[in-house]
């Protein structure tokens, strides 16, 4: 007997290439996928906005040598201004510390503020020469909490509104009444730096930074729940097809074993969902660039995701490739179950995606419930959950944190196995044929 | 000479059913709907087990070698579909893959199939673009170019018009007079049992209500035909 296995797949193949049916199911799914990420990304803006109503701890350190700097500082209009906007402004000087480094260590060590303003040794003679002033901004992004930054850079450039209104006004009143009117509208200029797990990046504002890590959060979920919808999709219509054009019975008499016919399907709907999901991972690469070009493009700046500590190692790669493929395979034996009680495709494709298409969005929410601060036991729970664990893995990964995936995975080894073997046990069983399962029957039974 | 008996009892579907068939012989099931026709091909098969009862295949068991008895045999449903996608002819090689031990038993299969399909040309086209009576022809092919020891055919003629039943009965008895092949055939045109056949078993509510050679039968009753004969036993255990 020649390879019944490869004969499976390629006719599996041939199927999927001339089925217009089924393309349109791969392409409309991963479309309709598209606008709720957009939802769910917005629904986290909007919460990272909503955290802008807290309060903000801005440091400042002052060098200047002058003492024009002194008078603004203490300027009662500019502190009414801060305290109104939920601001509350350190004086680091006040705490002997006289030095940026000083201050960069004390803000890392103390954890509650977000931001640090330096005013430079020519602030003073910056005013009287009236030239632009450059004034250093340095963000702190907290690392479980990186969405929180935005809150911190809005206050920020209010601060810097509300100084330059204070500077423009002290100059016109005490030292040029006919002061020139470009450096009246534009006094400073800010240079924002950001940290980042105790790493200082020179000229690259935090949303750059808050970007990649989205980009690295956000990216293996999207390419994971591409991949396992498509798969889904795929193995449900394979199965279900091959009842509704009644091929079902034929095949089943066929001289080969039943786990052969079920691996056949496995490893064809595996196929067309890695290649959906490289297609889909080229397209989303363009949507993503077409989002983030404008803001990135000004700065001229390049972030180096090792330096940032967003890098994944090969371990790192391995156990997530791990984890998706065992989630797959245990998805999938699932699928090719419950598709099989199904006597039509389009029965198959309800049933399967009402059962999977909620999991997986608990699981996509789930990435966002975490970017905002929720406590860790549910990712942990969901790491030992076969839709859900190559959705959290890569998370465990950034932060290095092997062991329990590790101890995961051989869990997601065991249920995989199962699944596995159920499906097997189902297959090799009259069931198959048996099961039965129509919506439209079952409507017209409960409505009568 | 092999034996192939059988004996089940499932509720109501097949309730104790005993018969022979011969090597080489066309054995007939007829029977009302609903008699357990189809069941009882389903269960020689290997696609349902019996609920008691015991099936042999050439002296194998359906049930404890299924897999030497799926070797044996060729099935063909009662409503069978081939899939729309392939070519007529992608899909007879598809199927004689499993079967052929190697390329060149694949090509004559296929070959073999294609010829007796009928289909000529057609064979290019995907089978979507089939009409029933052609699809029911590849089908038919399908079952027999594999040159099986044992055929299954339930209803192989059902929704077909005169000139395709016609073309599907006559391969029917040549293939088995050709290749000694041993053909179990259900139908409901009893005209085409009486042609075909060599002995016939009447289902009813699951049971045998008759059985033997359809002239044996007709003598038996006294019938002009086989119809009159299957009207008097149904309704006698009606
Ligand atoms: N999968 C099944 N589940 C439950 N009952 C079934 C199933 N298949 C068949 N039956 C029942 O078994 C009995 C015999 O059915 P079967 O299909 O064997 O009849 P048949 O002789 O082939 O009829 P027909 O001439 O209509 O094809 C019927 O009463 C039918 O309702
Ligand atoms: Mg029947």
């Amino acid at each position: 007997m020649r390879n019944a296995l490869l004969n499976i797949v390629k006719k599996e193949m041939k199927e999927i290439i001339r089925d217009p049916r089924l393309f349109l199911a791969m392409i409309l799914l991963p479309i309709l996928i598209m606008p709720i990420m957009g939802i769910a990304f917005q629904g986290f803006m909007s919460q990272a906005a909503e955290s802008a109503k807290g309060e903000v701890r801005i440091a400042v350190i002052n060098l200047d040598e002058g003492n024009i700097s002194e008078i603004i500082l203490s300027s009662p209009d500019f502190n009414l201004a801060l305290k109104s906007l939920n601001v509350s402004m350190i004086y680091l000087n006040n705490l002997g510390l006289d030095s940026v480094d000083a201050a960069i260590n004390y803000i890392t060590d103390n954890g509650s503020i977000r931001a640090l303003v330096v005013f430079p040794e020519n602030f003073t003679y910056c005013i009287n020469a009236q030239s632009p002033i450059k004034l250093d901004v340095y963000y702190f992004v907290e690392k479980n909490n990186p969405s929180s930054i935005t809150a911190v850079s809005s206050r920020i450039t209010i601060f810097m509104q509300l100084l330059k209104q204070v500077i423009s006004t002290y100059v016109i009143l005490n030292i040029d009444p006919n002061a020139n009117p470009v450096f009246i509208q534009n006094p400073l200029i800010s240079q924002p730096n950001t940290i980042y797990e105790g790493k200082v990046i020179r000229n690259t504002p935090p949303e750059l930074i808050m970007q990649a890590f989205f980009m690295q959060m956000l990216m293996m979920p999207i390419a994971v729940m591409m991949l396992l919808s498509i798969a889904i999709q795929f193995a449900a219509t394979s199965v279900a097809s091959e009842k509704e054009q009644k091929t079902l019975e034929i095949l089943l008499t066929m001289p080969i074993n039943r786990e052969t016919i079920l691996f056949g399907k496995l490893t064809g709907s595996i196929l067309v969902a890695v290649l959906g999901t490289i297609g889909y991972a080229i397209g989303f690469q363009f949507y993503m660039q077409s989002i983030t070009t404008p803001m990135g493009q000004g700065q001229g700046v390049q972030i180096n995701l090792n330096e940032i500590g967003l890098s994944i190692d090969p371990l790192g790669f391995t156990l997530m490739a791990i984890s998706l493929f065992l989630s797959l395979l245990a998805i999938l034996a699932l699928v090719m179950i419950l598709a099989s009680f199904a006597e039509d495709v389009r029965t198959a494709q309800s049933l399967t995606s009402f059962i999977f298409m909620p999991v997986m969005l608990v699981g996509f929410f789930a990435i966002f419930a975490i970017a905002i601060g929720v406590s860790p036991t549910w990712m942990q729970i969901m790491l030992f959950i076969p839709f859900t664990s190559p959705m959290i893995v890569p998370l465990y990964v950034i932060s290095k944190q092997y062991m329990i995936v590790i101890i995961s995975l051989l869990a997601l080894l065991l249920e995989t196995i199962i699944a596995i073997k159920i499906a097997a046990k189902f297959y090799g069983s009259e069931m198959i044929l048996s099961a039965r399962l129509r919506f439209k029957k079952k409507k017209k039974k409960e409505t009568e | 000479m092999q034996d192939l008996r059988k004996y089940f009892k499932k509720t109501k579907a097949v309730d104790g059913i005993n018969f022979t068939v011969r090597e080489g012989e066309i054995f007939g099931l007829i029977g009302p709907n609903g008699a357990g026709k189809t069941t009882t091909l389903r269960i020689i098969a290997t696609l349902l087990k019996p609920t008691s009862g015991e099936v042999k295949v050439m002296g194998h068991d359906v049930v404890s070698e299924p897999k030497i008895v799926r070797k044996l045999i060729s099935y063909l449903p009662e409503e069978a579909g081939a899939y729309p996608q392939l070519k007529g002819i992608e899909y007879l090689r598809f199927m004689a893959n499993f079967i052929g031990e190697n390329e060149d038993a694949v090509r004559e299969m296929v070959e073999f199939g294609a010829e007796i399909s009928g289909l000529g040309e057609r064979l290019h086209d995907k089978v979507k673009t089939y009409s029933k009576g052609m699809k029911r022809r590849l089908l038919v092919a399908r079952t027999l170019m594999v040159k099986p020891k044992v055929a299954i055919l339930d209803e192989p003629t059902s929704g077909l018009d005169i000139i395709h039943s016609f073309h599907i009965r006559n391969m029917l008895k040549d293939f088995s007079k050709k290749f000694n092949t041993t053909i179990i055939v259900s139908s409901h045109n009893m005209l085409e049992i009486e042609y075909i056949c060599d002995r016939v078993a009447i289902i009813h509510k699951g049971k045998i209500v008759a059985e033997g050679a359809p002239r044996e039968l007709k003598d038996e009753m006294n019938a002009s035909n086989l119809e009159e004969v299957f009207m008097r036993k149904v309704m006698a255990h009606a």
